[in-house]
């Protein structure tokens, strides 16, 4: 685990330097941006000296790193408040959305995918593959809409797309971030339903996205495996069907599916962005684009740090999980 | 299950637990949701990089001396009104008899929200730290000549004096816009540290002030609760008492959740959704154009061919004027074009330029310059407002191609943190100013100083006369000529070219009443009535 960890240390200095290098080629000037209502040239030169934008670059760096050494990653223009304590409050309502979609993605994927390698060639393979090339073709956007239009403003079967919670309602205490994990912690159900009730729809949106490739991959594995020996030794000696295909055949074609969630995981904590839009969901989606518009770049850089981390994080979670489910994979260690 | 009685049951099931009782129903008639794009970001327009939204909250949680009284819009609309001076903090005040300074006695019966009395040496305190703590706040209030702390002077408890460093029109207005909120000193001094000795840190998340509202609770960019200040001596008591600002970025989300009754007031709808639900009837539409704000074309002055007036009054002539408002906002907004004469009838501001869809006068120009074949160059535009601007840029590039000119559109995210960089050709911008004095308008745009939204990079040592000599003119009527003069020149010159001014457009439900349109743009809550 450790080595693991130590491995991946040269990618995420790499991405530290490439971030700061990359706000400081945006060609905006923050300054200029944030001088308020009256930014005559004295402001803005104010403003510069405030954030060290007067400094040369290497300068620039160095503070940066000495501020990230100390657990400082600077303070964003946007909110005001600083960026730890901003990706502390949102990365965990984006992480909420992400897993719920992951799981409900896999969820529907890995049926469907099985069906389809069952059952290759049949009328049931055709519609899995129509559900996931559709799945796949729509933009994350216009689904988020559709649902709220249909879910919301037609049927009234969803609550408002106002973020976590209702909007008069009181988060209960923060413990983890995740609204569902502190809710109920907390007890308090009323606000787990609520905060249920507002995760199915933007998860469900999200979710689509992801259901096309891992559909694809699932159906994939599942066939070469189900042509493999080792099943048709087991078809020999007649294991009841549920056995084969959801014990042997699965857990062999789960490498592959693995891999792909790990990316569409990933793929989804990007894809967020437009979702959070349209749910006015307070995650860090929104908030780094919102940051990049204005040339935030303790919030760009902040982003990009967290973002990378979390991958590696994602990396080294998946790289156990091939361990536990592929025996050749903990030998070759 | 519907939402509303879900949470009716969800109300009953907290209230069942102790201390839990804490999910509250909607749609009491006296608390209000407003929903828009950008939400504050400070609780502190002296913070570095506070947004629109914080002064439009600081506006009511915060008190000023004196404000803005309010006035009726010719369509029924109530606005503020800049030329009324009202008392807030202070109840009277006094112009010294050589108009060297004013004298303020303040209101004896003001607290601060923790019960504090509000005193001079607060006033003093809060006014030494606009100017202290340097930015926005200091330039700011540079504008209306409030740049010493040498002029600011605590005579008494309840008497404070303000000495002026020059004749200046701005200078009394600008006590009333929302940099000079009075603080509450005393607690801001607890909470100073030696890197911070104006308690910015703490004043960004808390909340100091004597306004009608109170903090409840605050999520920078995110939402804000206000709670009615119940001992608020600064105006009449609001009739709501929670107000809740929350952000939601789609314009399409912020629609549905007021067609559905879920949220009550939306603020900054784009022009084609408002245009929907107007025809639907069902909700309220209070509309003022901005005050003091245009939408423009720069064109700018430094690069060539538009370093030649008769290519630019080309240009002005060869702009489809209603054909831009009807694509770029649906018709809502006011014309900027077609005045009946070259000559400034008033002194008004904004004013229609006497422009029209001419492609014959804008031919025989560009042959004049040398130029009937045409040219090729860039117009830039800002992602944020690409739905109003785009269609405007598209219908510009359509009608220039048929004179030959050749425009390429340049789409930027960035638009607002370049603005200073000066290398746009032609750029659709816009700017409004806070202060309704014409040369205030035009010191930002086309004074020579070279302003940020001088994208036109303009400089004209009439104008520059002209406008230095409005600054300080206080005669009502010498003013009124300064101001016929700099429009003319403005218009002969044409580096910017009005293309309209907008309107601000809130939507609000049926059952809100008392909406007052503000300087800043923002949706105040303590005139709204509800039922």
């Amino acid at each position: 685990m450790l080595s693991r960890l130590v491995l991946r240390m040269p990618a995420l200095a790499g991405v530290i330097l490439v971030s700061f290098a990359l706000t400081r080629l945006l060609p905006g000037d923050p300054a200029v941006y944030f001088a308020g209502a009256a930014p005559t040239p004295e402001a803005i030169a104010d403003l510069r000296r405030t954030l060290l934008l007067d400094q040369p670059l290497y300068a620039q760096f160095f503070a940066y790193l000495g501020d990230l050494a100390h657990g400082n990653f600077g303070r964003s223009l946007v909110t005001g408040q600083s960026v730890v304590q901003d990706l502390s409050t949102r990365l965990p309502a984006t992480l909420e959305l992400t897993i719920a979609s992951t799981t409900l993605a896999l969820l529907i994927a890995v049926p469907l995918g099985i069906v389809g390698a069952r059952q290759k060639g049949s009328a049931m393979d055709h519609v899995c593959r129509v559900v996931s090339t559709s799945a796949l073709a729509m933009p994350a956007f216009f689904t988020a809409l559709l649902l709220v239009f249909l879910f919301y403003y037609l049927l009234g079967l969803a609550p408002a797309p106002l973020g976590r919670l209702a909007p008069m309602a009181f988060p209960p205490p923060e413990r983890t971030g995740f609204m569902i994990i502190d809710a109920s912690l907390a007890r308090d159900w009323a606000v787990l339903r609520d905060a249920a009730a507002h995760l199915v729809l933007p998860a469900l949106a999200l979710a689509i996205a992801g259901i096309g490739p891992l559909t694809r991959v699932t159906r994939g594995a599942m066939l070469a495996v189900l042509s493999s020996d080792f099943i048709r030794a087991a078809r020999g000696f007649d294991l009841p069907r549920w056995k084969l295909i959801y014990v042997y055949a699965l857990r062999n074609a789960m490498l592959p599916v693995l891999t792909t969630a790990g990316f569409v995981f990933s793929f989804l904590i990007s894809a967020n962005v437009v979702i959070e839009k349209v749910f006015s969901w307070p995650g860090i989606g929104s908030y780094a684009l919102e940051a990049l518009v204005a040339s935030d770049y303790a919030a760009v850089q902040g982003f990009v740090l967290a973002v990378a981390t979390l991958y590696v994080l994602i990396n080294i979670a998946i790289d156990i999980l091939y361990g536990v489910i592929d025996v050749r994979v903990r030998l070759g260690d | 299950m519907h939402r509303r009685a879900f949470l009716q049951v969800a109300g009953i099931g907290a209230t069942s637990t102790l201390f839990n009782a804490r999910v509250l129903a909607q749609g009491s008639n006296d608390r209000v949701l407003i929903v828009s794009e950008m939400n504050a970001n400070s609780l502190d327009t002296h913070t570095v990089g506070a947004n629109r939204a914080a002064y439009g909250l600081v506006w009511m949680t915060y008190d000023r001396l004196i404000t803005f009284g309010t006035k009726m819009l010719p369509n029924g609309v109530s606005s503020y009104d800049y030329f009324k001076l009202e008392p807030q903090l202070a109840e009277s005040w006094e112009l010294a008899p050589d108009n060297s300074s004013v004298t303020f006695k303040l209101r004896r019966d003001a607290t601060f929200h923790d019960g504090t009395p509000v005193r001079a040496n607060d006033v003093k305190w809060s006014f030494d730290r606009f100017v202290k703590v340097g930015g926005f706040p200091q330039r700011q209030m540079e504008q209306g000549s409030l740049s010493s702390v040498d002029q600011f002077e605590m005579v008494d408890d309840y008497t404070f004096r303000v000495k002026f460093l020059r004749p200046d029109k701005l200078t009394m207005p600008s006590l009333a816009i929302v940099v000079p909120s009075i603080y509450n000193s005393e607690l801001c001094k607890k909470n100073v540290t030696a890197s911070d000795p104006w308690a910015l840190e703490w004043t960004k998340n808390n909340s100091a002030g004597s306004g009608a509202f109170k903090v409840e609770s605050f999520k920078s960019s995110e939402q804000v609760v206000l709670a009615r200040f119940d001992g608020w001596k600064g105006g009449k008591l609001s009739k709501i008492q929670r107000a809740m600002y929350r952000n939601v970025s789609a314009a399409g989300t912020r629609r549905a959740l007021i067609e559905k009754g879920d949220a009550d007031i939306s603020p900054d709808l784009p022009p084609r959704e408002i245009a929907d639900i107007e025809a639907t009837k069902k909700f309220k539409l209070q509309s003022a154009p901005m005050a003091n704000t245009l939408k423009y074309l720069a064109l700018s002055t430094v690069i060539k061919p538009f370093d030649d007036v008769r290519v630019r009054q080309a240009i002005a002539f060869s702009i489809p004027y209603q054909k831009v408002i009807d694509s770029a906002v649906f018709g809502r907004a006011q014309p900027m074009f077609g005045a009946k004469t070259d000559t400034p009838v008033d002194a008004s501001w904004p004013q229609p330029f006497p422009y029209t869809h001419d492609p014959d006068k804008a031919k025989a120009l560009l042959k004049d310059a040398g130029l009937s074949s045409g040219f090729e160059t860039k117009l830039f535009f800002d992602a944020q407002v690409a739905t109003t601007d785009e269609p405007a840029a598209l219908v510009i590039q359509d009608e220039l191609g048929k004179l030959g000119i050749r425009l390429t559109i340049e789409k930027l995210p960035d638009f607002p943190a370049r603005r200073n960089q000066k290398v746009w050709p032609m750029a659709i911008d816009l700017f409004g100013a806070w202060f309704d004095d014409p040369d205030f308008f035009f010191r930002w745009v086309w004074h020579g100083q070279n302003t940020v939204w001088n994208l036109s990079s303009y400089k004209s040592a009439e104008m520059d006369k002209l406008l230095d000599a409005a600054r300080q003119e206080r005669d009502g009527a010498a003013y009124a000529s300064l101001v016929k003069q700099f429009v003319r020149v403005a218009i002969t010159d044409v580096p910017v070219i009005p293309l309209y001014q907008p309107l601000l457009e809130v939507v609000m439900q049926p059952d809100i009443s008392g909406y007052t349109y503000m300087f800043h743009r923002q949706v105040d809550a303590t005139t709204l009535v509800r039922g």
